[in-house]
């Protein structure tokens, strides 16, 4: 993005200007900047109060300390920037069409209320609270979607200010979500028409940004078998419930719209509305989340490209969940976990790297699906038992998929 | 009442009723707040990059000893770089207002700025940007280019409140013998999300300034205002402000300001 050379200079500026904000402005907030977390990466708060002030002190390690995979040798420079890059979405005649199909579109509005706060109270010292109030609220909204697609990062500005390069990367990737929906809701395309548009899009994000994520598939059994994964299903299991529910929603809509008429996907969505409203978002039986190719065949078959992208970016939103929710970490751990996660997932990551392939044998390239085929999630147990893998263990090598 | 008042009040009431029927067109973003929209204070973000929106306000002057006065604004924005914006912008105005005593119609100056945000908000670093203006003397009895530069700084206090500090340097390049060529201000704004955790589209704003007087041996002129800022659409949002400047001394007049503004992105 920058040259090594400017960005040092304008970290240099930074640190000028926010010397001279501070002696104007009192901090309300205690914390640590740091600018190059490669040379330190800690900052000694654990948590924060509502207010913005710390309330607790480091968690001492227990007997559930695990030892937690090291952060890897030379990470990209775009993980610690401290940008907004906020990026407008493509235009196109087809920009909000999926308020066409308006009880999706504010199911959709919902689904952006729900994780920013269930975020924002894990990072906020809330996470005692996740399955009572926090809950409740979450549910409030989704049975009174909002009209318009809320901003995340106003509803979770704690979190994003701990957590601004993963908000990044999940705001870019729901852009693209957004408008691969806009595109099968809109009248104003023909068939072949949203093919290619889905294509460009498709282009545009990998393109655009360095910290894309991957549209290979991942072996989700390695990504799940980290030393705090499904913390947060085990602690959490009604908000993990509805996060799962987000999931199922997410990737239904694509085969419940693809090749329809607007009148079609109408009727359809009455269907899977109710289905979503009444089971899917409620559902805490589910031993993992739902993967993109089981819930839309038809659009993963096409553009199995981004259906590996969206069932990416969930695992990374369970990774994240997860992270926050292992209370046996410090908060320095937690912000190396969260980067390690992203690294895991980003497309430079697996820059070259072929599906169909395995490179190395540790798990993390492991992407053994044929070329054109979506991924499945790869488990080392299957699905009806999945539940407590091997940690680190390696998939068997001829499992594709449930 | 005169023919000049019914004027400005008519202008002023068609722009805002264009505005509140307007419901589909972020500038489209409730809690992104640029100057004018609806108070005089910027945040630190910038539009997003490949953004253009369309910002437009209009303004009804009550001048404590004068004319009833009407301004319309007219801006575009585009988010050419990253993290940086262009702005062009016009506003004429007709009536009276507390700078003038003209109350004939002004097609007002033209205005070109940039803005870049250095940084987003994050740990306990606050969001800081810059933004440089020039007016162009496009306007009635205009000399000269008029310059301002401005410093901001973005910070969350608690978990939803945010502090927004504006410090201006206006620099008048054609400046008269009895005027200053430069003239400092300070503005502090404060916004929060209204509704939150039940809706999530709109937005409360206020500042507190203080400005220099603009001719010799005037005195600082303090202001304060409050605001709204609500979504309407996909993409817009709809401002509703007031504002009042506090005379410094007995040579200024203070007025009270009534601000209705719509924006929208494409």
């Amino acid at each position: 993005m920058k040259s090594e050379k400017t960005r040092h200079s304008k970290q240099l500026l930074l640190a000028g200007i926010v010397t001279i904000f501070g002696l104007i402005l009192p901090s309300t907030v205690r914390a640590e900047t740091t600018f190059n977390h490669q040379q330190d990466n800690g900052q000694n708060h654990q948590g924060h109060h509502p207010n913005g002030t710390d309330n607790s002190t480091a968690p001492e390690p227990s007997a559930h300390t695990q030892i937690l995979p090291p952060l890897p040798p030379k990470l990209p420079s775009w993980i610690d920037n401290k940008d907004r890059n906020h990026i407008y979405r493509q235009r196109g005649v087809y920009n909000d069409a999926i308020y066409n199909i308006k009880a999706l579109a504010r199911d959709l509005n919902a689904v952006a209320v729900g994780h920013a706060m269930a975020y924002e109270d894990l990072v906020t010292g809330k996470a005692n609270r996740l399955e009572t109030q926090t809950f409740d609220r979450i549910n409030w909204v989704l049975k009174n979607p909002p009209r318009f697609m809320p901003d995340e990062a106003n509803i979770s500005p704690t979190f994003g200010r701990k957590y601004g390069v993963l908000e990044q990367i999940f705001d870019w990737t729901h852009i693209l979500h957004a408008q691969t929906v806009d595109v099968l809701a809109s009248p104003k395309l023909t068939d072949s028409e949203k093919e290619a548009e889905i294509d460009r899009l498709y282009r545009f994000y990998v393109e655009t940004v360095p910290y894309a994520i991957t549209d290979l598939p991942m072996n989700m059994g390695y990504l799940d078998s980290q030393p705090y994964s499904k913390a947060f299903r085990q602690k959490y299991p009604k908000v993990n419930g509805l996060f799962w529910g987000y999931h199922w929603l997410q990737g239904t809509m694509y085969d419940t719209l693809y090749s329809q008429t607007l009148a079609q996907q109408r009727a359809a969505y009455i269907l899977v509305g109710k289905r979503y409203h009444e089971t899917e978002l409620y559902r805490t039986d589910r031993p993992f989340m739902p993967m993109f190719a089981e819930v839309s065949p038809r659009f993963a078959a096409r553009f199995p490209y981004i259906s590996n992208v969206f069932d990416n970016l969930h695992m990374l939103h369970d990774m994240v969940n997860d992270i926050l929710a292992s209370d046996w970490m410090t908060e320095k751990q937690k912000e190396e976990q969260i980067k390690r996660a992203i690294w895991m997932v980003s497309a430079e990551t697996h820059k070259s790297m072929k599906p169909g392939k395995q490179y190395g044998t540790d798990g993390l390239h492991d992407h053994r699906f044929m070329p054109g085929m979506p991924g499945m999630g790869m488990m080392p147990e299957g699905l009806i038992n999945h539940h407590h893998g091997e940690r680190n263990s390696t998939p068997a090598s001829n499992h594709t998929g449930h | 009442m005169k023919l000049i008042t019914k004027q400005a009040i008519a202008a002023f009431c068609i722009t805002a009723l264009m505005m509140s029927g307007t419901t589909k067109a972020r500038a489209g973003d409730h809690n992104n707040i640029d100057a004018n929209r609806p108070l005089s204070f910027d945040d630190a973000e910038s539009i997003g990059y490949r953004e253009q929106a369309i910002e437009m306000g209009a303004s009804l002057l009550l001048p404590r000893d004068g004319d009833v006065g009407g301004e319309l604004e007219i801006e575009y924005v585009y988010g050419f770089a990253r993290n940086t914006h262009f702005h062009i912008g016009i506003n004429p105005s007709i009536g009276g207002s507390a700078d003038t005593k003209d109350t004939r119609f002004d097609p007002g100056n033209v205005s070109v700025g940039i803005f870049h945000n250095f940084n987003r908000e994050y740990n306990n670093t606050p969001a800081f940007a810059v933004r440089a203006d020039a007016h162009l003397p496009t306007g009635r009895d205009a000399s000269g280019v008029d310059l301002r530069l401005r410093g901001i700084a973005s910070k969350t206090v608690g978990q939803y409140d945010r502090l927004h500090l504006n410090l201006d340097l206006n620099v008048k390049i054609d400046a008269d013998s009895d005027e200053r060529a430069f003239v400092p201000g300070v503005v502090l704004g404060y916004s929060r999300p209204l509704g939150y955790p039940r809706r999530f589209d709109r937005t409360f704003v206020a500042e507190v300034g203080v400005r220099g007087g603009e001719h010799k041996g005037d005195g600082a002129i303090a202001s304060a205002g409050v605001g709204l800022r609500q979504q309407v659409g996909y993409q817009s949002v709809v401002d509703i402000g007031l504002q009042t400047d506090f005379a410094g001394d007995e040579g200024d007049r203070s007025q009270l300001r009534l601000t209705a503004g719509y924006s929208f992105s494409f």
